[in-house]
């Protein structure tokens, strides 16, 4: 079981918001985001509830459970 | 002005500085960077290289001229910055949440290298190779040397 992500879909809706702009905002570094989109870091259930909070959108929209990572 | 006094000198006005610059509009203007982050560890394996260089170069020097408290001083300065963020901010969370978590990896993955190396001049004490304190430095600078690598290699890599 893995957690996925859609921030970097969101950000790029987002008129291609960088990473940095997006750290910023969220008050992280741009590492921290880079390894979230790329599902090396498990964001705690504040941060991940402060970036859906950013893009207006409920937390499960952004987060979600791999059930089987051999699939995705 | 032998080291002692030098050290204990810096000492004193670090404690000053903790107690008078959160007072001050200068403490508005300090902040943790992602290029500090980097800086302080990047210190730490400098500081840890020399210090080990040095200790098994020049052990005189190390053990009775206090230059390893020397070489420890930029990483205990820097150490000291991130107290006062602290106590200027009034939060503990100077570090994003990310930057912790690679500090806790560190430290768990510098453990056993730590006790390994701690075996090794266990034996090379045992044959003689070594001898007095300088065991003392010889751990110090080597834990910090792999402390600060492994935070580094984290953050990078994970």
């Amino acid at each position: 079981m893995k957690l996925g992500n859609n921030v970097r879909r969101y950000r790029f809706d987002r008129e291609e918001l960088s990473q940095q702009r997006l750290a910023e905002a969220i008050g992280v570094t741009r590492q921290t985001i880079f390894a979230i989109e790329k599902g090396r870091f498990v964001p705690s259930t504040l941060l991940a509830l402060r970036i859906a909070r950013f893009f207006g959108k409920p937390v499960e929209e952004l987060f979600y459970i791999i059930e089987n990572e051999d699939a995705e | 002005m032998e080291t002692k006094w030098v050290l204990l000198t810096v000492l004193v006005l670090t404690g000053l500085a903790l107690w008078v610059v959160p007072r001050t509009r200068f403490a508005r203007r300090l902040r943790m960077t992602v290029g500090l982050f980097y800086a302080i560890n990047i210190l730490g394996i400098l500081v840890g290289i020399a210090g080990l260089a040095l200790t098994l170069g020049r052990p005189d020097l190390v053990l009775e001229e206090h230059y390893y408290e020397v070489l420890l001083l930029p990483v205990f300065l820097s150490y000291m910055y991130f107290a006062l963020l602290q106590i200027v901010q009034k939060s503990k969370e100077i570090l994003d949440e990310k930057q912790a978590l690679n500090m806790t990896q560190a430290a768990a993955a510098t453990l056993p290298f730590a006790v390994f190396w701690v075996f090794l001049l266990y034996a090379l004490y045992k044959e003689t190779v070594l001898t007095g304190l300088i065991f003392f430095p010889l751990f110090v600078f080597f834990v910090l040397l792999a402390y600060s690598a492994h935070v580094l290699i984290f953050y990078r890599k994970n």
